[in-house]
């Protein structure tokens, strides 16, 4: 109860300056999660410079509530807008979109704060409590294990397609092949490059995502002249928008899974809130209460996600204040900015530097409870978004495409190729092939490559390590029967012979 | 742990919310180069540069590479009286980010790293070395093979004789294939006749916690990067590649000691360079720069941190030699050992 105390101490002593800090590092990650281009990392990044002249509390506390706000504010204009201001808030798109479509955004925007609430106090009491054994998980997580828990994300995508599974497989192919574009990170080769610098510095997933959801969607909207449900179906008046205790019993599963999902995520590094995000999702609609409703605007399919996102924040500290290893990489760069301050985390902090500990977990307690309060705060004015006219909102989408392109790596090659990736995502869209394979193939891709070939090398091309481990054979299981799920749905359809595709179906 | 409370000056901290207030207007134009302190050109002597210079950070957030170019552009923004963004440009070693600088305009600067530089002569670089002009070398930091201190009795010996009993068995974490690391152990190779299996992990996180858990046997990695592990007493070095000794470490052979000729001991470094077109008046006072960030005390408690020499800092005209024989070197030690990508 040391902890307890200590951080309840340290929240009374909080001066105004410090409230002041916090709130504003709140805002801003819930703006930097709202713009596409613009990752959380990249906010934590931001804040960097401004930290040096502060003194270790200050600065840990404006980071830590970019990170926590960064890994929520994407999820609004998600669900409005069908752009996610961050790449693991795709999986909100699927059902938090088609939710806000049927004039229940307030709702979904209601479930997706108090999602990462949860997700951000019960991780919390994991980092506060339960550190070391969570720490230790961490530890039991090899290569063999992510390149699993990656192959379990890249089939469960398959599983999520509600049209055909062929055109998904097809889609999910095309993303990882984009994704082994410029050098691999094992051997340093040059891949399909084509003696093109552009294509030498790589295809990045976020200039994918960003040209085939939003700017893509943008045109895809703009060829159908904006017609459709968009404002027609906005009820008159939003009553409320937080789930009441009842609601929250009976959605208690989801969230529970996707706090857990969250929590080990954010442990281990090499995963993270978009591979949690992402998990999280899949297990909603393969083994969820609601699995039937998932990919069709059901609640479930913002709260896994979204309590997953949230909860891989306090857990990414986990491994770093235990093993001084940083579970993500905005931990990396708070990581970095202590050690500029002279703190060096390690197996030793708990003991040495309590006061240092209890900083961190009164911000990020602080910064979680801030998020949602102006989350609920916004959610309203937010939803009014969906009554200004379609166009104007076109705009500022294109705007956002163009910018967040270009600040990724300040490359106009970025730019360019943002622009030929929303040509592909109408394309796509026309032809009935899913786009969140391929951003899924994307993003994953590279990461079960990696994974892959680490533990080749490691374990001499001995290919039985990914049964034989208890962890990764366990979640081998898992593997299969998702596969074999995925299988029996293709059957199925193939008979029934369902032609409504799975993003067609939200307009 | 006691300097924490005396900083909390409110007049500094209500400076630093203002800064911060700023920082939202920055982010909301969304282009991290307007993320730094508006300096403008104010008072500058007119030789000055007028606009923003870049630093390239070629490896992720948050690393050792990431962490000293924001150190440097912190100390280089006084100095020169513009704003130094940092933008990381990770990927291949550096070579996305060393790629970004020879193809973009000669207005930005990169830090270049050894591991970076053991590209260009293995062959796998986007970028040769007469693409690019040095400016100062800032850091030069021991590695070492380290080991977990309960295991191989936390000796060169121990490892050695488990090396040799499972020959290809024993393994090494490494950053990549073809790289130093690779040379280094092919070295230890040669004179002691260890045969280690390297396993490259791309992130150090990964690196570290395959060691800490015993997916691995050892690691070969910056003495300063895993400064927290050496304090804590988990990780202990058992050889060192340095180019001078180490007060801290004594007893713990180095790579002469174990029968590698000094000079193809390949110690880390971080320096910084610059586009080949670069105007050489700017280089030069990049250079000055370079002299105000080793002079600079948070600069320095930063370089005793990581183990950085006290002859770190080379100025132009020397950096630019170091490069070229650094180059040298390993291309003899690539074909000498064989090792390719």
């Amino acid at each position: 109860m040391d902890t307890l105390a200590g951080v309840v101490q340290t929240i009374l002593s909080f001066d105004v300056t410090l409230w002041a800090l916090l709130v504003l590092g709140t805002l801003l990650g819930l703006l930097i999660g709202v713009l596409p281009g613009l990752t959380f990392v990249m906010g934590v990044l931001l804040i960097l410079p401004f930290t040096y002249g502060m003194d270790v509390d200050a600065s840990l506390i404006v980071m830590v509530t970019v990170y926590v706000a960064g890994t929520y504010g994407g999820a609004i204009t998600a669900i409005l807008l069908r752009v996610p201001g961050e790449p693991n808030h795709v999986p909100l798109l699927w059902d938090g979109y088609t939710m806000s479509r049927r004039g229940q955004g307030a709702q979904a925007l209601g479930w997706a704060a108090t999602s990462a609430l949860v997700g951000g106090l019960v991780s919390w009491l994991f980092l506060a409590f339960a550190a070391q054994p969570f720490a230790q998980i961490a530890l039991s997580f090899s290569s063999v294990e992510y390149f699993v828990i990656v192959l379990l994300g890249l089939t469960s995508v398959l599983a999520l397609s509600q049209g055909s599974v062929l055109k998904a497989f097809i889609s999910l192919i095309g993303g990882m092949l984009l994704a082994t574009v410029g050098v691999d990170s094992v051997y340093g080769e040059l891949r399909f490059d084509f003696g093109s610098p552009v294509l030498q510095s790589g295809v990045d997933w976020i200039v994918v995502m960003i040209g085939v959801y939003s700017l893509g969607e943008v045109v895809t909207r703009f060829a159908n002249r904006f017609g459709g449900d968009a404002t027609t179906q906005q009820p008159e008046r939003i009553r409320t928008v937080v789930p009441g205790p009842k609601a929250l019993w009976e959605r208690s599963g989801s969230l529970g899974r996707g706090v857990l999902i969250g929590s080990l995520m954010g442990t281990v590094p090499g995963a993270g809130a978009t591979v949690g995000s992402f998990v999280a999702y899949g297990l909603e609609r393969q083994f969820g209460k609601y699995r039937r409703d998932v990919g069709n605007g059901s609640p479930a399919g913002v709260i896994g996600p979204q309590a997953a996102s949230t909860a891989t924040v306090a857990s990414a500290f986990i491994p770093m204040l235990v093993l001084g290893i940083p579970g993500s990489a905005s931990a990396a760069v708070i990581l970095g900015a202590l050690l500029l301050h002279d703190v060096q985390p390690g197996p030793d902090i708990f003991r040495t530097q309590p006061e240092l500990i209890h900083t961190i977990l009164a911000a990020l307690l602080v910064g979680v409870v801030l998020m949602f309060v102006a989350g609920l705060l916004t959610a309203k004015p937010m939803i009014r978004i969906l009554k200004v006219p379609e166009p104007y909102v076109a705009v500022f989408i294109v705007l956002f495409s163009f910018i967040g392109a270009f600040a990724l790596r300040n490359s106009m090659a970025d730019v360019w190729l943002m622009v030929a990736f929303a040509g592909l995502g109408t394309l796509m869209n026309r032809f009935g092939f899913p786009i969140s394979p391929l951003v899924l193939g994307a993003i994953l891709g590279p990461l079960a490559e990696r994974f892959f070939l680490t533990s080749m090398i490691s374990y001499a091309n001995d290919l039985t390590v990914f049964v034989t481990r208890p962890i990764s054979g366990a979640l081998m299981g898992v593997w299969v029967l998702v596969v074999a799920l995925v299988g029996l749905q293709a059957f199925r359809r193939s008979r029934t012979a369902i032609t409504s595709r799975h993003e067609g179906d939200a307009r | 742990m006691n300097r924490r409370r005396t900083g909390r000056r409110s007049t500094t901290l209500h400076a630093a919310a203002v800064t911060v207030a700023g920082a939202i207007l920055a982010a909301a134009c969304a282009t991290p180069q307007t993320a730094g302190p508006d300096r403008g050109a104010e008072g500058g002597a007119p030789a000055l540069p007028d606009r923003p210079i870049t630093m390239i950070a070629a490896f992720g957030a948050g690393g050792g590479s990431d962490q000293v170019a924001r150190a440097a552009a912190q100390v280089m923004e006084r100095s020169l009286g513009v704003s130094v963004p940092v933008v990381n440009v990770p990927g291949a070693t550096g070579n996305v980010g060393l790629n970004k600088l020879v193809t973009g305009r000669p207005d930005s600067m990169a830090v270049l790293i050894q591991d970076t530089l053991a590209t260009v002569p293995l062959g796998t670089s986007q970028f040769q070395l007469d693409q690019i002009k040095a400016v100062c070398r800032l850091q030069n930091m021991p590695s070492a093979l380290l080991v977990r201190k309960d295991t191989f009795g936390g000796t060169w010996d121990g490892l050695a004789a488990a090396a040799k009993e499972r020959p290809n068995e024993v393994k090494v974490a490494t950053v990549g294939r073809g790289g130093v690391d690779d040379l280094m152990l092919a070295a230890l190779t040669e004179s002691q006749t260890t045969a280690f299996r390297a396993v490259p992990f791309a992130e150090p996180s990964e690196r570290y916690a395959a060691l800490l858990s015993g997916s691995v046997d050892a690691l070969y990695e910056q003495l300063g990067d895993v400064r927290q592990y050496l304090d804590s007493g988990d990780f202990v070095p058992v050889v060192l590649f340095a180019g001078e000794p180490i007060a801290a470490y004594q007893g713990v052979p180095s790579a002469t000691d174990l029968g590698i000729p000094a000079e193809f001991v390949l110690p880390q470094f971080r320096g910084v360079v610059v586009h080949a077109d670069t105007d050489p008046a700017l280089i030069d006072q990049l250079d000055d720069a370079c002299a105000e960030v080793v002079a600079d005390p948070t600069f320095q408690g930063f370089q005793e941190q990581v183990f950085s020499t006290s002859d770190s800092y080379l100025p132009t005209a020397e950096f630019e030699q170091f490069l070229r024989d650094q180059e040298k070197v390993m291309g003899e030690l690539l074909q000498r050992y064989n090792v390719a990508g």
